[in-house]
């Protein structure tokens, strides 16, 4: 049996196996009584699907998961523009980054989750207290890689664009944009991911729609089967947000030789 | 000349933004102000009324956070090693490990609050899992990119798996486990948090999202402030302790390629 046979079965008896412990846990005798394989506390993968599909065609869940999707992308665009932007000014103006450098180390250490009761107590539980939260996650991330990627820009390079007679602006445009697209394209699966958490973190901690208030619904209503079927769900959109992220990057691998990024 | 001129820039900036928070227009049911801070900061830390002292939630934050710091960088370094020896095991987990480190942190809370209560349990694991996730990944991806030279000399001298593991992979392992070292401990913090955000009694998450509930501005304030100084000072040890044992690590081990 050639290898990847092998792994295949494997992973299938797995998959089943878990499958099988978490709807058949709790007969075990003596083991079944802890917490962890109670049908109460952890639902059954029946009861999930069921709760799924409930969810689905008599709640309007889909709409809840479009929500999160959307902020998460409404995060991307502002939170790549403006990490993008804030590099690209701090590289030309290295008296201000020299300035500002320790706030913004401070910022991008400090824990985000402070920041939420903050987003909650002034913006509400609407769709924006979630696209700033997970753009605070973005705008780090894409501003210390274009940064790191601007000052690797060589200096000869940066002397050849005045040389041809181009201006600061110039060089702003032919040289470094290129670069700091080339650096935030590397940082976007990160990004992506980063984005979708921040938004289910504010959903979470208060919001009134998407798929973490779900769950906090599921949660308040001790009802575990719903709690369960967000876990799945959020499981499979972070897997495949990370996955669309990577192709991203890929599409652009060529691009990014050429530039040496 | 020239630092002096960087720093007084930096200092001016932070008095303006204490002038500003003091005096200026902002809403002070929101972000309270400094000199309401200061007396409420005095107040909360050996009494208040109704809540646990102040030192005595920064003590439980911490520790938990210690803990599932240490709970989660060794299980996460331990099976990381171990998966990396067994590539058969390794290669059919993958698909699970992945759909597990593709749930957004923050989801975990609900479940584990449902298993083990609202308390020290949930918040120690809760910091644990994060910890592991980032490690086991970082550790597993090391070991089994193990110098590929080493590994066959090893066997070739006669070791076993286990001192295949014990004397190659661990060494690999400790590189990455370094690595992501401040990533650990700043996420070992958030997962506290998170897990006190939810229901917990006591910590300086629950102080912070109870204030918020109740609409304390200074309470909120302080509990932020503090957190992000947690935060901010565990991170900076972490980097510090991650470049004094970097440089205590067999370099030819960690490096790759032993000539």
């Amino acid at each position: 049996m050639s290898r990847t046979w092998q792994v295949m079965l494997l992973r299938v008896t797995i998959g089943v196996g878990l499958l099988m412990l978490w709807q058949f846990g709790s007969l075990i005798p003596v083991i079944g009584k802890f917490p962890l394989f109670d049908p109460f506390v952890v639902s059954s993968p029946r009861d999930v699907a069921l709760a799924l599909l409930k969810l689905f065609t008599e709640r309007n869940f889909a709409r809840q998961v479009l929500l999160t999707l959307g902020s998460t992308a409404a995060a991307l665009v502002l939170g790549i523009a403006a990490g993008f932007a804030l590099a690209l000014v701090f590289y030309n103006f290295p008296a201000a980054r020299r300035v500002f450098a320790p706030f913004l180390q401070f910022f991008n250490t400090l824990p985000r989750v402070v920041l939420a009761p903050f987003l909650l107590l002034a913006f509400g539980t609407g769709v924006l207290p979630r696209v700033l939260m997970a753009t605070s996650f973005i705008v780090f991330l894409v501003y210390f890689n274009v940064l790191y990627g601007l000052t690797r820009i060589e200096e000869s390079q940066r002397r050849q664009v005045r040389m041809l007679g181009g201006s600061r602006l110039d060089e702003c445009l032919t040289l470094q944009a290129p670069v700091g697209f080339a650096w935030t394209i590397r940082a976007f699966p990160h990004a992506v991911a980063y984005g979708f958490v921040g938004t289910v973190f504010q959903e979470f901690i208060g919001g009134d729609s998407g798929v973490g208030s779900v769950m906090i619904y599921g949660l308040n209503e001790l009802n575990s089967a719903v709690v369960m079927a967000t876990v799945v769900i959020l499981s499979l959109l972070g897997w495949t947000l990370f996955w669309l992220g990577r192709q991203v990057g890929q599409a652009c691998a060529p691009w990014r030789r050429e530039l040496g990024v | 000349m020239r630092k002096f001129l960087v720093i007084l820039a930096q200092l001016l900036i932070v008095a303006l933004v204490l002038v500003y928070w003091q005096y200026g227009r902002l809403d002070a049911n929101l972000f309270s102000r400094p000199a309401l801070i200061v007396p409420r900061l005095a107040e909360l830390w050996n009494h208040a009324v109704g809540l646990p002292p102040l030192w005595l939630q920064v003590a439980e934050t911490l520790s938990a956070t210690i803990a599932g710091l240490l709970g989660g960088l060794t299980l996460g370094f331990v099976l990381g090693v171990v998966f990396a020896e067994f590539p058969l095991l390794r290669d059919a987990c993958a698909p699970y490990f992945n759909a597990v480190n593709a749930v957004p942190r923050v989801a975990w809370v609900p479940v584990l609050t449902m298993v083990f209560g609202f308390g020290m349990a949930t918040k120690l694991i809760m910091s644990g899992l994060i910890v592991f996730l980032v490690v086991f990944f970082n550790v597993l991806d090391a070991a089994t990119q193990a110098p590929e030279r080493l590994l066959r000399n090893a066997r070739v001298l006669g070791a076993s798996r286990w001192s295949r593991m014990r004397d190659v992979r661990m060494w690999v392992g400790l590189g990455a486990l370094l690595a992501s070292l401040p990533n650990a401990v700043a996420l070992a913090l958030v997962g506290v948090v998170f897990a006190e955000s939810l229901a917990a009694e006591s910590g300086l998450g629950a102080l912070m999202f109870n204030a918020s509930h109740t609409g304390e501005a200074r309470d909120l304030m302080i509990s932020a402030v503090l957190l992000a100084l947690i935060g901010v000072v565990l991170a900076a040890v972490a980097e510090l302790l991650r470049r004094v044992l970097a440089l205590r690590l067999p370099p030819n081990i960690v490096g790759g390629g032993n000539e």
